[in-house]
């Protein structure tokens, strides 16, 4: 079983369904995120965990336990606020005690759980300080230590790295990650950064409209997203409209305007209208030197930003502009004009077309 | 953030039944909406019904009345508009201007809120009467001061204020950034003024306008000094009571008072409410101000100090004068007032207790109703937030007089009873303490009580630890306008006092009308300092904690 | 999960509990022993703490009582009608005492005090009962007087008609009788004085000298200690308490005033009838008329009481011949003729 198990969760606001019968399972130590557009769904069914409203219908447990019913303070499930929820009456100190506090350790203990905590996160010295006497970022290293000292084996985090600026939230995540992986807990990620979320999961559930749309890893999510939807939602991708031709035992070949893909891909039949979700990065582009081959996929560049690491293009080809991402650009500046395109086979996806 | 999306009806239904779980949410909010009830709304229909319709025919077929309710409102119009300029130079040259003497300016517009009535138009008669300290000793003129022309002046002295809070808190959170954008855009300092700050101030201004012209509907003080011939509705109630026990004519120039002071509320609720663009939790002043023309901020400047001086001299006259021998005539100095109003240091305690109880229950009532609309989804959030703030829209005087009526026989007697001084004040006062506290709890984030639940503290424990201490704040600032309020009010009272719970500024009341200025003053100036270290006391406290009293 | 409430609901419980106590705890609760005695009274209260402690010491009976003004105590006894709680109402005009009587919710008594007192200040049907009298008067500025009018030949006004003299223009002030109970007392012994048609030229001509009506009786007297205005008209024993107080003021009374009766009745129902008879008796000695005129510049009905310190002997006083009756049923036209007839036109 599960660490955390949603077994068939539903939560109605009003006549507003925002959980519909939603089941997942997190194992012990996994690092899960949950990621969605606003209005998904992903905060409520975290709630849900933590107890702060109960489902209309469903189970939820934790540690092999049902929880429902249980009142949130009796849950265990430390959670990291998207905008920290620090109490602004108290340090930094008594903000981060007042968990070991509510259960009457004695004071030694206390001092000496919060002095670790205060190490973990660089906030030595900080103990007397309100918290509008903080950085954004101290503010939400505290709102972290007060949730971690409660030495509880699940960590609830609600889009923490939101209100802090671009440069810091990345650091920031590697930092979580390794945290999270020295203590060995179960965390729960909320948050709508398709970034943030291949970056530190384990395991990615896309949310929509009160639903799971996809549970897998990064890698699954990225490459191989079971919905149109996912595909857009996470990262940048082009969709082409295709028609399969052929279908053998492992390998689809796809018709594209009179251009020709071959997929290692199956479940589709011939005749089958498709779509084709394509990463920017698993097309490349060569210069056209003369001649054009046989079958190439020939298109023309009609714009292009420059982003130090890498150059996306818009290449207009078969009446469709694709955009294309070369990861090594060249010293002497952007490739113009005619270009040929071609496509890393293995990493297109293809996907049943939706209404 | 999915609530938003929601039908609105049968939601609030599922909130109401929701209450069924937390029964006592549920009695909590039954007693309050039963208390403003029986103690706000049946005292005033009572009031407003103990005539019957064709007794208000009087109104017709009383020419006076029909003038008295022309004056109050011409002076309404007059002096809500003088009120207001005067304001918004205040409120433009404290918030956009680099000018010394701003503390000083902010004191002086503090001075006539927390000071009984009756004051600036004593002191303006000593000053500008016939035997004028100003006009006949220093200029040597003889001028006729009673009548709309010195009522106006002194209205817009007494007034102003109220008005500035209002203007001087939106104009303070209209960011400069704004202005400097359109600069940015080539607006010149005019433009810029009339199509940014303008505009943004607007609501304020209006509110500010408001605020100022129920004042002027409802002053009774100043009329009775200086008024003249002037009849207005507010005195006329008076005199209908006091001088001819008449009370049903009293009640139906009540009511009249009632008609456009409904309508004001009406106005600033529904209007100018929904006009404002800026937000109580709006961003600070970013940006330096940019400084408008030397001309026009000195000129302001100027004006400003003008008008402080005024208020200066007129309150330096009656802190001089009541350490005289006989005010206005005999100069010479003697401690005998105040010896006079420490034989009635009754009265002046019985102000600070009603004030002090009627305050703390106000303050609280004010903050739990805060609380619940804001934090709780109950279904009736917009109408517990309408009886929260209806009690502002009764002028002081009609309230007073409503309870005379409802309370003066059983199941509730209580005319004669503190008890009825304390309710009075406090549901006059609730409005007021309802949007202090409002003010701050809006700044208490909507998952600290969550975190603490998280945390493991149980329901009570979070309330406890979190939520009280983060309300301490917004009840002490309800608590401390509440008692300005109280302490310095006469209208709310003036019909329900009984010789023994007469309070301050009944006793000068009865002193101005017996003639005994000098014993007044003296009165006045110990609830001017009564009031004034309450407020600094409790800015320290605030102020030590970040925040500060809007007054 | 909301324990929270608790809180909300105990605190609000507290506040109906303490507005509850704090009734309770004022309520003055009727005394039904025969050694005491319940009043309702509109005097000041230094005045009536004396009668308390006299009374106590006369009788032995303890007063409980009830101050307010006139029309607030007679509108306590109206209310109270069906189970009165008190047993004396005093002070304040007897114009105030007449509809109570009419409505029959005072006990007749004729007291045996009372016969030696001049036929106005007994009820002739004996319900109420004068016992003091309250005059009107003109307020005059000294060192104004002196410095301004005197060098134009004025004297100090000896009747109501002096006040005519053109050279009083907007230095005479005087109190709005459509406000002021004062001010219709004034117009009511003007129209007494001198009928009707007489009168109402008296005011018009009057008028022309009036800076302006006050709102209040009292309200003219301190505008006149000051200096603002010269003279002023209003009730004598309020314009004294200002001449103590050392103001360079003068009062006069004025060849046929008009006077106020300050009355006592005793209430029907009233648990303690016979002390109230004793009250209204004891009310009437020479001794207490005269305490009362010392604390309160009142003119006692009895003739052997002194006139108060530093005023002219009643029977030096001219009186008019005020109708009250009369006075009352005209009330509504006379304050209607003049808000419409001069105030007005001004």
């Amino acid at each position: 079983m599960p660490y955390i198990d949603f077994q068939h969760v539903t939560k109605m606001f009003g006549s507003f369904k925002a959980l519909d019968d939603v089941t997942l399972g997190i194992d012990e130590g996994c690092f899960m995120t949950l990621l969605g557009p606003s209005g998904c769904g992903k905060t409520t069914l975290m709630r849900q965990l933590a107890g702060f409203s109960e489902p209309d219908k469903g189970d939820i447990y934790l540690n092999g336990k049902r929880v429902n019913g249980l009142p949130p303070y009796k849950r265990g499930t430390p959670l990291v606020f998207q905008e920290y929820a620090l109490f602004p009456h108290m340090t930094v100190y008594e903000n981060i005690s007042y968990g070991l506090r509510l259960q009457k350790l004695d004071k030694a203990e206390v001092d000496e759980r919060v002095n670790k905590m205060l190490d973990t996160f660089n906030l030595q010295g900080m103990e007397k300080r309100f918290p509008r006497e903080l950085s954004g970022g101290q503010q939400q290293r505290v709102a972290f230590g007060r949730a971690l000292i409660m030495g509880q084996e699940v960590l609830l985090l609600d889009e923490p790295l939101s209100n802090l600026d671009a440069k810091l939230r990345v650091e920031v995540r590697s930092e979580l990650r390794q945290i999270q992986k020295r203590l060995g807990i179960t965390v729960i990620y909320v948050t709508h950064d398709q970034d943030e979320a291949l970056s530190m999961s384990d395991k990615i559930a896309v949310m929509r409209a009160g639903r799971i749309e996809q549970v897998g890893t990064p890698w699954e999510v990225y490459f191989r997203p079971r919905t149109h939807f996912i595909a857009d939602f996470v990262g940048t991708v082009n969709f082409l409209d295709v028609d399969v031709v052929a279908a053998e035992q492992n390998s689809l070949t796809l018709n594209w305007g009179g251009l020709r893909f071959n997929i290692p891909q199956t479940g589709f039949n011939v005749g089958d209208k498709a779509e084709l979700a394509v990463r920017p990065e698993c097309i490349s582009l060569a210069p056209l030197n003369g001649q054009i081959p046989e079958g190439a996929h020939v298109g023309e560049i009609t714009f292009y930003s420059f982003l130090g690491r890498y150059i996306r293009y818009w290449v207009s080809i078969n009446g469709q502009t694709l955009i294309v991402d070369d990861a090594n650009p060249s010293l002497s500046g952007a490739i113009e004009g005619k270009v040929q395109l071609s496509f890393d086979q293995d990493k297109l996806h293809l996907l049943k077309k939706e209404n | 953030m999915e609530l938003i999306l929601l039908s609105k009806s049968s939601e609030r239904i599922n909130e109401m039944k929701r209450l069924k779980n937390e029964p006592l949410l549920l009695i909590a909010i039954i007693l309050i909406v039963a208390f403003t009830i029986y103690f706000v709304i049946s005292p005033v229909f009572q009031l407003v019904t103990i005539a019957s319709p064709s007794d208000y025919s009087i109104l017709v077929e009383t020419p006076r009345w029909v003038r008295a309710l022309g004056n109050s409102l011409l002076m309404m119009v007059l002096s809500t508009v003088s009120c207001t300029a005067v304001a918004f130079a205040f409120a433009y040259t404290m918030t956009r201007l680099d000018v010394p003497l701003k503390k000083f300016f902010r004191f002086i517009t503090m001075l006539p809120i927390v000071s009984p009535p009756f004051i600036v138009a004593l002191s303006y008669i000593l000053l500008f009467g016939v035997q004028g300290i100003i006009t006949k000793q220093l200029l040597g003129l003889q001028v006729d001061i009673y009548g709309r022309l010195g009522l106006w002046i002194v209205q817009t002295i007494t007034f102003f204020p109220y008005a500035f809070s209002v203007i001087y808190g939106v104009m303070g959170k209209v960011s400069t950034n704004l202005e400097y954008a359109a600069y940015n855009m080539g607006a010149s300092r005019w433009r810029v003024f009339k199509d940014v700050l303008w505009p943004l101030c607007r609501p304020g201004v209006a509110g500010g306008a408001l605020m100022a012209a129920i004042q002027v509907l409802t002053d009774f003080a100043n009329p009775m000094m200086i008024g003249g011939d002037l009849a207005l509705l507010p005195t006329e109630a008076y005199m209908q009571v006091v001088g001819w026990y008449d009370m049903k004519t009293a009640a139906i120039l009540a009511t009249l008072l009632l008609v456009p002071s409904l309508a004001i509320f009406f106005i600033q609720r529904f209007w100018v409410g929904r006009r404002s663009y800026v937000t109580v939790t709006g961003k600070e002043i970013s940006l330096k101000p940019y400084e408008p023309h030397k001309l026009v901020k000195w000129g302001m400047f100027a004006f400003c100090c003008f008008i402080s001086l005024f208020v200066v001299t007129v309150y330096g006259t009656l802190l001089y004068g009541s350490f005289t021998k006989a005010i206005g005539y005999d100069w010479s100095l003697t401690f005998s007032n105040y010896s006079y109003v420490w034989g009635k240091w009754q009265q002046i305690w019985n102000s600070i207790k009603f004030s002090t109880i009627s305050a703390l229950f106000a303050a609280l009532l004010g903050m739990i109703l805060a609380y619940i609309v804001q934090k709780k989804s109950v279904g009736i959030n917009g109408f517990l937030d309408f009886l929260a703030v209806l009690p502002s829209a009764i002028p002081g005087m009609f309230l007073g007089l409503s309870y005379v009526i409802a309370f003066n026989s059983p199941p509730l007697k209580l005319t004669n009873t503190s008890a009825i001084m304390v309710l009075a004040l406090l549901f006059w006062n609730l409005p007021t303490c309802y949007s202090a506290s409002n003010a701050g709890i809006q700044q208490i984030g909507n998952s600290v009580e969550d975190a603490a639940l998280n945390l493991g503290a149980n329901s009570f424990r979070s309330f406890k630890d979190v939520i009280l201490p983060l309300l301490k704040i917004p009840f002490l600032s309800g608590f401390v306008l509440s008692f300005l309020r109280s302490v310095t009010c006469l209208s709310v009272i003036i019909f329900i006092y009984s010789p023994s719970t007469a309070t301050g500024t009944t006793s000068i009341l009865g002193l101005v009308s017996y003639g005994q200025w000098g014993a007044a003053a003296a009165c006045t100036v110990v609830l001017i300092a009564i009031a004034f270290t309450v407020l600094y006391v409790a800015e320290y406290f605030l102020n030590k904690r970040g925040a500060s009293l809007n007054i | 999960m909301k324990k929270s409430v608790k809180l909300i609901c105990l605190l609000l419980s507290m506040i109906m509990l303490a507005g509850v106590l704090v009734a309770c705890g004022n309520n003055t609760a009727g005394g039904t022993k025969s050694t005491k005695l319940v009043v309702y009274a509109a005097l000041n209260e230094d005045e009536m703490n004396a009668f308390v402690s006299k009374f106590k010491e006369d009788t032995g009976i303890e007063i409980e009582y009830v101050l307010g003004g006139a029309g607030d105590m007679s509108t306590r006894v109206q209310a109270e009608k069906d189970s009165p709680n008190a047993d004396v109402l005093v002070g304040g005009s007897v114009d105030v005492y007449e509809p109570l009587a009419k409505d029959g919710l005072f006990e007749k008594y004729d007291s045996p005090n009372n016969d030696a007192l001049d036929a106005r200040f007994n009820d002739p049907n004996g319900f109420w009962q004068g016992w003091y009298m309250g005059v009107l008067g003109l307020v005059i500025n000294r060192d104004r007087f002196e410095a301004e009018l005197k060098p134009l030949g004025l004297e100090y006004p000896k009747t109501w008609d002096d006040l005519l003299d053109e050279r009083y223009k907007n230095v005479f002030v005087t109190s709005n009788p459509v406000t002021a109970g004062g001010g219709y007392i004034f117009t009511a012994c003007q129209l007494f004085r001198l009928g009707d048609d007489a009168a109402w030229d008296y005011f018009a001509a009057l008028d022309k000298n009036v800076h302006h009506y006050y709102k209040g009786a009292g309200d003219c007297i301190s505008p006149v200690a000051t200096g603002e205005f010269i003279v002023g008209m209003s009730w004598v024993h309020d314009i004294y308490k200002q001449v103590k107080a050392g103001y360079p003021i003068d009062v006069v009374i004025p060849e046929q005033t008009a006077y106020e009766i300050g009355g006592v009745a005793i209430v029907k129902g009233g648990k303690n009838k016979e002390n109230a008879e004793i009250f209204v008796d004891w009310l009437l000695t020479q001794e207490i008329g005269q305490m009362n005129t010392t604390n309160s510049n009142r003119y006692s009905v009895l003739e052997s009481v002194a006139s108060p310190e530093g005023l002219p002997k009643l029977e030096e006083v001219n009186l008019v011949d005020y109708d009250r009756a009369r006075a009352g049923e005209m009330k509504p036209d006379v304050v209607a003729k003049f808000d419409a007839d001069i105030v007005s036109k001004r």
